[in-house]
């Protein structure tokens, strides 16, 4: 092994917001090679430092970022940062990753992770100036939305060149769900990260670094970089995903009948088209947009044309997530409110999938007669009425009336209301993506086993959508991995497709590039780090990354108390087939148990316990894991 | 030679920051960067600054040692490291802010076209950035011409009360 850092900077900054003070924890090379960076980093730490009885909004909880040895590079996926902290939407492990500029920068300052404790007297923003840190007064820029905060902060600097992580007002009044956004809009939106800045009266995190990345052996990694640049170029998928970005799904997704329409209630939208990339793409987008050194490039500026609601309102984006959230899962197919709604949810900072969840929920509640117009506020819900989804998105922020019930989340609001559990989309408190799980059983699988609950970034089965059967029995044995109605070998894919994304999250590059265009394969993983890092891992300890990592991140949420039983879907997916509408996705339904019992054995987490089981946890090096597992079996 | 940006394709992905430090230094960064992306994310703003090669380069004028001296066919400015002051009066003078000093050396760092083939236009995947080289850095005639037209009209606004004197012709 090397003694001098390459790929890394070989340091751990800690600050306690409550004292100011701050301190350098050198970077072990065990921890490289256990946890190769990013969210490997954030998950050691976390499971280090918090329990059952951390309180997520406490000055004990710490908010951690960390980025990967990609980031700071001109590898073109490598741009992204995870934010970690115990989760004040769900109490348990809490999450998030986002693109942007940042994860850069606070590699060209000097860092390999922050963690940051404690919490400040009056609004702050922290700004790390290389090795320069201070907290400075956020007087004027607390309170403001996301975007305004950018400019206002960067304003305070005197820098335009810095990067920035901040908080929302959502976040600042409380909403569980706020989120951390870079650049404006690349939103680490999961699990309630922002609120945890903001309970720690921190506005933002603010980042400038003089300094460089150096690679161990340039040559061979300049030859990796422009393999991979070619590799993206030339992917069959390069020109929808370069010019549509995400929002390319939504066409695809509606024509197999899973996209999310009316709350679940179908997979077919018949106005799709309206809402769709392609009709963005045409209409509205006049120029692409691209996190640090990515030629991809998916995102996208757009304008909102004279003849439109709303016309003259411009902005980056929206991702598949917001515009399905905001379109079809509300059943509207007027864009232009879309585009609407997903810049008011940026700029009041909050998550855009858990906000169309609280919303498209207390709509089927009143389609249903379960919720009158005068529990809430008076307001009209029925279905893509886009006043009343601004209206609410207004109340939720400010906690306003009903705003305030929706504002944490649908299973409080259940709770709350006293009514609509059962239609509470969402598992281990996080509400579902824009993806019908009877239409996609490895995303079925996925959401029922996520380790921050729903989600399906943590393990993105995305192959099981190619039909590609060849290379399925080829990976896996048998062919049925390669379609999406199918449950059999499902358990295999998505514990395949988990450790991809867990390395994809440690290097944190994107997941679009790595994972679903596969543009790197996994035996070339040891050679491309080590190029990078001087550091050599073997095949065999590459794979063991990842599978030590959702070890640990089960054994962090048993210790929060999750269990078998809560690894489970909404009934609604596992006993009503989706309805005739849905294309050849019709009739489907969920059968989780086999593809739950397939998972856990291929983990080496107990089926009865969902708790991982102890040789599992030795042979991945997680000795203390181990001990503490032990204990809970004991108690059990 | 000169590189022209075109903001309407430029993605902000500051490829070509990293590209420019991998072939000036071995290493990526962005403040040691030649060319240095500008992104103003509320208005959807990005933009690619650097060395325009200055027919009459002011911050060449402006260094009190003579430090800086243009390469006249390339228009380059060419850094003598050796008798800089680092006393920041090229920053200073430069209309576009496309002259930096880096923060580590302390000397000014600014674009150098690479020797003829600019890493910043080989690494840019949209082409917002494209090398040239068809016409000089600028276009004497066509500055002149323009010139020309002023000087016609303001010759013909300056005589308009002898035209009045002289009657409909």
């Amino acid at each position: 092994m090397v003694d001098k850092y390459y790929g890394f900077t070989g340091k751990i900054l800690h600050v306690d917001l409550s004292t100011g003070e701050t301190e350098i924890e050198p970077l072990s090379k065990e921890m490289i090679k256990d946890w190769v960076g990013g969210r490997g980093f954030n998950m050691r730490k976390l499971y280090d430092m918090i329990d059952d009885d951390t309180d997520p909004r406490g000055p004990e909880n710490p908010l951690i970022f960390g980025v990967g040895p990609v980031n700071g590079t001109n590898s073109c996926m490598g741009s992204r940062f995870n934010v970690s902290a115990k989760s004040p939407h769900t109490g348990i492990l809490g999450d998030s990753n986002a693109g942007g500029h940042l994860g850069s920068e606070i590699k060209y300052a000097g860092y390999d992770q922050i963690i940051i404790t404690g919490k400040a007297e009056k609004p702050i923003y922290l700004f790390i100036d290389d090795d320069k840190v201070t907290l400075e007064d956020a007087d004027g820029i607390w309170g403001q939305d996301v975007i305004e905060a950018h400019d206002l902060i960067r304003e305070d600097v005197g820098d335009t060149s810095v990067q920035i992580a901040a908080c929302g007002p959502a976040a600042e009044n409380g909403v569980s769900f706020g989120a951390v956004f870079a650049n404006g809009v690349r939103a680490a939106g999961r699990t309630g990260m922002g609120t945890v800045m903001a309970s720690k009266n921190m506005k933002a995190l603010v980042v400038r670094g003089t300094g460089t990345v150096e690679a161990y052996d340039d040559d061979k990694f300049k030859e990796w970089d422009e393999l991979i640049s070619e590799r993206v170029l030339n992917h069959p998928d390069y020109e929808s995903r370069a010019w549509l970005g995400t929002p390319r799904n939504v066409i695809p997704l509606n024509e197999g009948g899973y996209l999310v329409t009316k709350h679940f209630q179908s997979g077919y939208f018949p106005e799709a088209e309206k809402m769709s990339g392609e009709e963005l793409a045409r209409n509205y987008n006049v120029k692409p947009k691209a996190c640090h050194a990515c030629s991809l490039h998916c995102s996208r500026w757009y304008v909102v044309p004279e003849d439109k609601d709303f016309a003259g309102l411009q902005g980056e984006g929206p991702e598949y997530e917001a515009m399905a959230g905001f379109g079809s899962r509300i059943y509207n197919s007027n864009l232009a409110s879309i585009l609407k709604c997903n810049d008011m949810v940026n700029r009041v900072g909050m998550d855009a999938i858990t906000t169309s969840e609280v919303i498209s929920w207390l709509m089927e509640l009143y389609e249903k007669g379960m919720v009158t117009s005068e529990e809430a506020d008076g307001l009209d819900l029925s279905w893509g009425n886009v006043e009343t989804t601004i209206t609410l998105i207004e109340k939720i922020y400010k906690r306003e009336g009903i705003g305030d019930v929706l504002a944490d989340g649908v299973f409080k609001a259940a709770e709350r209301l006293g009514k609509g559990e059962e239609l509470a989309m969402g598992v281990k408190g996080l509400e579902i993506i824009q993806a019908e799980p009877r239409g996609m059983k490895g995303y079925a699988l996925t959401f029922a086993t996520a380790t921050r609950g729903a989600d399906h970034l943590r393990y993105e089965p995305f192959f099981e959508m190619s039909e590609d059967t060849e290379l399925a029995e080829e990976r896996y044995g048998l062919p049925e991995p390669a379609k999406r109605l199918e449950e059999k070998g499902k358990g295999l894919l998505v514990t395949d497709f988990g450790e991809w994304c867990a390395l994809s999250d440690c290097f944190n590059v994107c997941k679009n590039t790595m994972v679903c265009m596969e543009v790197l394969e996994m035996d070339e993983v040891p050679d491309f780090l080590y190029a990078l890092t001087g550091i050599c891992w073997t095949d065999e300890e590459i794979r063991d990354v990842g599978r030590r990592m959702i070890t640990l991140e089960y054994a962090l949420n048993n210790r929060l108390g999750i269990r078998r039983e809560d690894d489970k879907l909404p009934k609604r997916f596992t006993t009503e087939p989706l309805p005739e509408d849905s294309r050849e996705s019709a009739g489907s339904v969920v059968d989780l148990d086999p593809m739950l019992d397939e998972f856990y054995e291929a983990r080496g987490i107990d089926p009865e316990t969902a708790i991982p089981l102890e040789e599992t946890c030795l042979k991945l090096g997680l000795d203390d894991v181990a001990e503490d597992l032990k204990k809970l079996r004991k108690n059990l | 030679m000169k590189i022209n940006v075109d903001p309407e394709k430029c993605s902000g992905c500051r490829l070509c920051e990293t590209a420019c430090t991998r072939e000036h230094y071995n290493n990526y960064g962005s403040r040691t960067a030649r060319v240095r992306v500008v992104k103003i994310e509320s208005e959807g703003i990005d933009y690619p600054v650097l060395c325009q090669k200055c027919e009459r380069p002011l911050c060449a004028e402006a260094c009190p040692v003579e430090a800086l001296t243009q390469d006249k066919s390339t228009g380059v400015i060419e850094v003598n490291e050796d008798i800089c002051t680092s006393c920041g009066s090229c920053v200073k003078a430069c209309p576009f802010g496309a002259c930096n000093m880096h923060p580590q050396d302390m000397v000014p760092i600014m674009c150098d076209l690479c020797g003829g083939d600019p890493q910043c236009v080989v690494e840019c995947p949209t082409d917002a950035l494209t090398i040239d080289d068809s016409k000089p850095r600028v276009d004497f005639y066509e500055l002149n011409n323009l010139a020309q037209q002023k000087r016609d009209k303001y010759a013909r606004r300056m005589s308009r009360k002898m035209l009045e004197k002289w009657g409909d012709r």
